[in-house]
Order: structure tokens, then C-alpha cells, then sequence
């Protein structure tokens, strides 16, 4: 039996230890000295450390344990805390020989785990490869698609039912158990894909609640099995875009006649080739004709907003996701997010003009792809993370790659990565506890998780996803797969970011993200830092005379001016109602109020005809300079607002500094 | 010698796949039981050499139907396996704890389906 010594640890979790794990003999020690007393008579297979005993260090033990030649090559786990100097770590891994390290708080599961794979603890039988010719399945192809796909409606259904709050617990269990069924026939009809899908949905609806993310992730499953069934040859590897000689073909989904036939001619008019659906089968139709550039799908179809979310859904999970504009009725933060998470490009509300409209479709379809993007990959076999930043680096994607895990702390901070790739199976520190670290932390909570892995055993990816994995990629890696993987899970991640920080009417930035901007300008202060604050003149007297929609078109078109005219990152802020504010990283007053005359004279021609009534509008401006003016963005705006009001006594497109 | 086998599992796929990879092994027959109830009705009419157990059924589940098993003297000493979607050494002591031989994870290899009861029912 193998003999096991835990010193330092609370008695319940030594005690669920040993409940835990029958075929070891446990001894388990409250202190340092306890432990260094034991160790010098005993016989051990195993010795499990606190870093921090009460008594001394584990350092300390160990230094006495690797002394001794019976020790030597005594396997040793030290539990620590996360933040651990670098050099303490290696000392542990390196000089001491600790064949694993632990991060509080402890996982108990995880301790088990490693603790038996330390021990070598028998696992099952290896199966006796077959030699044997495959086996006449093809003779249940029929029966297998007409059970998969019964099983998958019933999955549908409950989702939907889900989705409008009207489920109940029976269908919740019915739902689990078809999910565990098509987890088992798929994998056994060769959907290794599928079954994964299956898995991880079952072990969504065995949750006790549905929650809307839980929701969500059920509907993007439901949405790459289908995928996953439908084109098996043909899932990896999309195909280029093509360039389309043609008008680009504008699909607009929306159930109300009236309503498609205005979107219809104002597409013509802009020479898109427009197509209508009415409804989800029209749309799922007009798709598989010919793919369309762009989507314009109306949220409250038939009532309700289910087919249009599995619309949208089903478009991101496109090889190449088509981008979606959706149109609704709703204009709260929550539709917003929602929409977002669906992966739709733009969210419009209904009443904004259809010029509007088009104006938003074109920006999608022209909009620029692959901002800067970091991915940090960590994984103990140099060959991978070859293959790996090799592949994303040809992605335009910045990829720092890590094979020694405990530098792991030093180099997130480092890297501040977009995305986190994990190696399951690592020396000393594997990625899983990596990862439950990760998770534990505020600032990374939320950063998406792909694990690598070899395991395909349920048990172990239902570990990665309880553990907060988002996604995981069977090794040996498959270029393709692993790309849409990490391109899905940053698009994602993008449009929840750029929700928070993008002024939804206009594009611009939030204050968050222009205050980050400022602060970089001003930290390397070599050239001159000025900020303009801009104020739509009589934006009140357009909106009673002219109506808020013609007012919000004004705001718009001044933040394209104005985002065309500065486009670096995050330097023009919307700032509420009619003010935006403008960060110059290397000009004087001088130099911005000349820039800023020139923006207004475009300004003034732009003709907002509503009615028949020419409508000029113009702004005026205030200039200050950092840090003559102000310290801080506070100071500096105190002052450009006063600046502002000075101008405006001057009157309308009044400028002063 | 005729080996009988009986598959006690609700997904009827499952049970046409075995059939169909059991079936063909010379000398083996199958049948087939959708529920556990039926199951254990059939195992004691004519008890099998073999009781392939799905660990997940509706009704009265896999363990219990185990349990049953061994209370009847007709049927105590049948070896079972159980089906489990679960693997591993912690699945295999708890399916031993129940009285079980061994487990098949699902999904299986049906490739590999035959050889492996083979192997826990050391059946040459």
C-alpha cells in the first residue's frame, strides 16, 4: 500500500483525503518538526507539504529530506501561495526536486488527482488494440441520422422553452438525458466533435438553474453540432474570401412587409443587392443560396425575439461568421449585451432613418479585421508552441509562447494576453491550477481559457470546463480547428470590450477608454499634450425644431468627422449629450485649433435636410494644454469647459484656448 | 459453448450498434432490454452469461437494477459490466462497489467492443 505523508494541512481536508483515497495509507502531521521526525524513520511513497507550516518552511524540510540519499528521489507536492517569488518557486522545482506545485486556495478534486498520478495509482485496464476490419456501421447510417436528429430537436425545444421561461424540471431532465445519449451514439458513430458538444451540454442542463449565459453557451452548441454533423468532410479549413465583382448581397430578415419593402428600395439605392426573408426557414434558405455580406436581421420576429437570436447565433458560428446588424425595438444595456454575446456587429435601434442604417451596414462590411491581439500560450513541449506561434503570428495575432509554467505569474502580467492557451498535462504545475488561479483573479476572471489536451475522457473535460476553461482543443493540434477555436473565443471577448468601451450612437470612445489614452500621452510628455473640448452649437433648438432623430444624426456625423480625422486608438471621446472631447498627442494649441478650423468648415457643409429645410450645424471648441492647464483629465476639463463657454459667447463655431 | 448476452439500455442506437458488433461474434447471441424493469424480468426467465448494464436509465437506474441482481438467487451470480459515460479508476472502484466486473465508457469503440468484454470476462 502506498504510504503517504500530509503534514500541515486542515484536518478536514486530510480527512477527506483519506476518504477519498482507500488504497493509501495516510499520516498526517500538524507541524514542521512533526514532519522532519517522520520523515527521518519512515518509509514514504509520497510527501504532501503546506509551504507555510507554523513551525518553519517547507523549505526547510526539504532541504533536511533531499540531504539524506534515501530521499533523494522521494516525491514531493508543496502547496503554495499564488504570489510566491519567482525565485522561491524555482528553488522548490529545481534544487529541492518537488515534482508538483499547488496554488491556494486548495482544490480538493485536484489534489486527489495529482496525488494519485503521483502515486501511480492503477487506473483501468488498457484495451487490447483490435486488429480487426471495421465494422458494416454504414448500415445504421439511416437510423442513426433519424435518432440524431430527433434527440437534437428535443434539445431545441427545451432551449426554446428555456429561453421563454416556460421550461420545467422534467423536460430539464429529459433534455440531460438526450444530451447524455447523443454524447454516447455520436462518439460511437465517429463524431469525437459531437460528443463533445454533447458532453458539455449535458452538463449544462444537469445545472439546477439555466441561467441566460448557460442559455447562450446551450444555443452555441446546439448551433456547432448541427455544423458539426452537416459538414463533417469540410469543417476545417474555410475557404478565402473571395472578391465579389458584384453589388454586395444584403440579407434583411425582418416579418413586417412594409418594414422590408422601405429597407429593400433604400438598399437598392445604395446599390446593395438585397434579399428578404421573412422569417428563420426563409432566412436559413436564402443563406445556403448564396452567401450574403451582410445581415440585417430584425430581433422581434414573429413576436418574439427566439428566432432571431438563433439566427444570429447560427451566423457567428459560421466558419466565416457573416456579420449581423440587428434592429430592435429594445434599447436597454441588457438587449445590448445580449445581442453583443450573439456576436452581432451593430445593434440599431428601429426608429434611427434608414440613411443611418446603411451607414452602420457599410462601416461593418468595410471595418478593418485584426486589431492587435496578444495570446499568451503556455505548454511544456517546445514543438507545440512552435506550431503554435507560428500559426498565430501568421494571424496577425501577437503570441508570446511560455514553456516554463512558473514563470507563468510574471508573464500574464507581462503580456496582459487577450487570450490564455493552457497545456493540460505540465511539469510540476499543470494547467488546470493554472487556470483555477486565473479564475480567481479579478483582473482575469473573465479572459477566455483554451486548454490543450490528449484526454478525450468525459470526466476530464468536464474537469477543464468546472475548473473555467472556455474551450479546449484535442492534441495532436489541428491548425484550422485551433484558429477558429481562438478566433471565435477573441471576437467574442471583442464585442463584450467594445461594448464598454465605444459610445453606442456614435463609435467613439467611453471616458475609461480615453482617460487610458490620456494617461499614456501624458506619461512620455517629450512632445506637447492638448485636449479640445467640442460642443454642438444649439443641439436643443434642432432637436424641438427638427426632432431628436435629426439631432442624434448631427452628433453622428461630427464623431465620423471626427474619428476619421484622429484615428488613433481612444483619442476622440464622446462626452455625453452634444460634447466631444479630442486628445492631440503631439500638437500645440496652435496646432489643434488650426486642425480644428478646418474640421469645422467640413462641418458646416454637411446639409442635414429634413423636410426640405437646409440644416448647417457647427461647433465650438475650447483648447487646452497639459500640464499648463490641469494635471489631470479633471483639471484639464474644468478648464476646456470654460474655455468652451467663452467661445460661445463669441457665437455659433466660436473657438477659443 | 453459446455465450447469451443481454444489454440493458434505453438508447435503442446503443442497442442496434451492439447488436450488431456482438451479434457478429461467432457463438454470441443478444437481447436486448429497454428499461431496467424489463431487464431484470428477462434475467430471470433465462438468466444470460452476460448482463450489459447502462449505468443511466429512466426508471429504476442502472445500480438499482444491480442491486436487484443480487437479491435474486436466479440471478446473483451473473457478471455484469456497466455502460457509463464515466471512466477512470474512481469509476471503475465505484462500479466494482455495486458488485459489477468492469465498465465500458461510452462511447465505445464498437470496433473495440467485443475484444474488451472478451478481456473482463476472460472469454478466448
Amino acid at each position: 500500500m502506498s504510504r503517504l505523508l500530509l503534514a500541515g494541512f486542515p484536518e478536514d481536508l486530510s480527512a477527506w483525503l483519506q476518504g477519498a483515497l482507500p488504497e493509501v495509507s495516510l499520516t498526517v502531521l500538524p507541524t514542521a518538526a512533526d514532519a522532519a521526525e517522520a520523515l527521518r524513520h519512515g518509509d514514504w511513497g509520497l510527501v504532501v507539504l503546506e509551504g507555510g507550516l507554523p513551525d518553519g518552511s517547507a523549505l526547510g524540510i526539504l532541504k533536511q529530506l533531499r540531504a539524506d540519499p534515501r530521499h533523494a528521489r522521494l516525491p514531493v507536492m508543496v502547496c503554495v501561495a499564488r504570489d510566491l517569488p519567482q525565485s522561491a518557486l524555482q528553488a522548490f522545482v529545481g534544487e529541492l526536486g518537488v515534482a508538483q506545485l499547488l496554488f491556494h486556495p486548495l482544490n480538493r478534486e485536484e489534489m486527489r488527482r495529482q496525488i494519485a498520478s503521483l502515486l501511480r495509482l492503477p487506473l483501468a485496464a488498457p484495451l487490447k488494440s483490435a486488429e480487426r476490419p471495421a465494422l458494416p456501421l454504414a448500415r445504421l447510417r439511416e437510423r442513426f441520422i433519424e435518432t440524431t436528429e430527433k434527440r437534437i430537436a428535443t434539445l431545441e425545444a427545451a432551449l426554446s422553452e428555456a429561453l421563454q421561461g416556460t421550461l420545467d424540471g422534467e423536460r430539464q431532465r429529459e433534455a440531460e438525458r438526450e444530451a447524455h445519449k447523443l454524447g454516447g451514439s455520436l462518439g460511437t458513430f465517429g463524431f469525437a466533435e459531437g460528443s463533445r458538444l454533447a458532453l458539455e451540454m449535458e452538463t449544462l442542463w444537469a445545472g439546477a438553474s439555466l441561467p441566460s449565459e448557460t442559455q447562450l453557451r446551450l444555443s452555441e452548441l446546439l448551433v456547432a453540432l448541427r455544423r458539426e454533423l452537416a459538414n463533417q468532410p469540410e469543417v476545417h479549413g474555410a475557404a478565402p474570401s473571395e472578391p465579389t465583382a458584384q453589388a454586395p448581397r444584403i440579407l434583411i430578415v425582418d416579418d413586417d412587409p412594409l418594414v422590408a419593402e422601405r429597407l429593400i428600395a433604400e438598399a437598392r439605392a445604395r446599390e446593395f443587392r438585397p434579399v428578404w426573408a421573412a422569417d428563420l426557414t426563409a432566412a436559413r434558405k436564402a443563406l445556403a443560396q448564396e452567401r450574403p455580406e451582410v445581415v440585417l436581421v430584425d430581433l422581434s420576429l414573429a413576436g418574439s425575439s427566439e428566432d432571431g437570436r438563433m439566427l444570429l447565433a447560427e451566423l457567428s458560428a459560421h466558419a466565416r461568421p457573416i456579420p449581423a446588424l440587428v434592429l430592435s425595438g429594445k434599447d436597454g444595456l441588457l438587449d445590448r449585451i445580449d445581442v453583443a454575446r450573439l456576436g452581432a456587429a451593430r445593434y440599431l435601434h428601429k426608429s434611427i432613418p434608414a440613411a443611418a442604417i446603411f451607414e452602420a451596414v457599410r462601416e461593418v462590411i468595410q471595418r478593418p479585421r485584426a486589431e492587435a491581439v496578444r495570446v499568451l500560450a503556455v505548454d511544456d513541449d517546445p514543438q507545440v508552441l512552435a506550431v503554435l506561434e507560428s500559426l498565430l503570428t501568421s494571424q496577425g495575432i501577437q503570441t508570446r509562447v511560455l514553456s516554463d509554467a512558473l514563470r507563468f505569474w510574471e508573464v500574464l502580467e507581462e503580456t496582459q494576453p487577450d487570450l490564455i492557451v493552457l497545456d493540460v498535462d505540465m511539469p510540476y504545475v499543470s494547467g488546470v491550477e493554472l487556470c483555477r488561479v486565473v479564475r480567481g483573479d479579478a483582473r482575469w476572471s473573465t479572459t477566455p481559457v483554451l486548454f490543450l489536451t490528449a484526454r478525450r475522457d468525459p470526466e476530464d473535460v468536464q474537469r477543464l470546463f468546472a475548473t473555467g476553461a472556455d474551450d479546449y482543443v484535442l492534441k495532436p493540434l489541428l491548425g484550422p480547428e485551433l484558429l477558429t477555436r481562438i478566433r471565435n473565443r477573441l471576437e467574442r471577448t471583442r464585442m463584450l470590450k467594445n461594448l464598454a468601451e465605444t459610445d453606442t450612437l456614435t463609435g467613439a470612445a467611453t471616458l475609461g477608454k480615453f482617460t487610458r489614452a490620456l494617461n499614456r500621452a501624458c506619461a512620455t510628455p517629450e512632445a506637447p499634450v492638448t485636449l479640445a473640448l467640442l460642443d454642438v452649437d444649439q443641439l436643443k433648438r434642432i432637436n424641438r425644431s427638427h426632432g431628436h432623430a435629426v439631432g442624434d444624426m448631427v452628433i453622428r456625423r461630427l464623431a465620423e468627422l471626427l474619428l476619421r480625422a484622429f484615428p488613433q486608438e481612444g483619442v476622440v471621446a464622446r462626452w455625453g449629450g452634444e460634447e466631444f472631447m479630442v486628445l492631440f498627442e503631439k500638437a500645440t494649441k496652435a496646432e489643434a485649433l488650426a486642425s480644428l478650423q478646418a474640421l469645422l468648415a467640413s462641418f458646416r457643409e454637411i446639409r442635414f435636410d429634413e423636410g426640405g429645410a437646409a440644416l448647417p450645424a457647427t461647433f465650438s471648441a475650447g483648447v487646452v494644454q497639459y500640464p499648463e492647464d490641469g494635471a489631470d483629465l479633471k483639471e484639464l476639463y474644468v478648464a476646456a469647459e470654460a474655455a468652451v463657454n467663452r467661445a460661445k459667447q463669441v457665437g455659433p463655431g466660436g473657438f477659443s484656448s | 459453448m453459446q455465450k447469451h448476452i443481454l444489454i440493458i439500455d434505453d438508447d435503442d442506437l446503443i442497442q442496434a450498434v451492439a447488436e450488431l458488433v456482438l451479434g457478429s461474434v461467432p457463438g454470441w447471441t443478444l437481447k436486448g432490454a429497454l428499461t431496467g424493469e424489463e431487464g431484470l424480468s428477462l434475467a430471470t426467465t433465462s438468466p444470460p452469461d452476460l448482463i450489459l448494464l447502462d449505468w443511466v436509465l429512466p426508471g429504476m437506474e442502472g445500480p438499482a437494477v444491480l442491486e436487484k441482481l443480487a437479491e435474486n438467487p436466479a440471478t446473483q451470480n451473473v457478471p455484469v459490466i456497466m455502460l457509463t459515460a464515466m471512466s477512470g479508476e474512481e469509476a471503475e472502484r465505484e462500479a466494482a462497489q455495486l458488485g459489477a466486473i468492469g465498465i465500458v465508457s461510452k462511447p465505445f469503440e464498437p470496433d473495440t467492443l467485443a475484444e474488451r468484454i472478451s478481456f473482463l470476462m476472460d472469454w478466448s
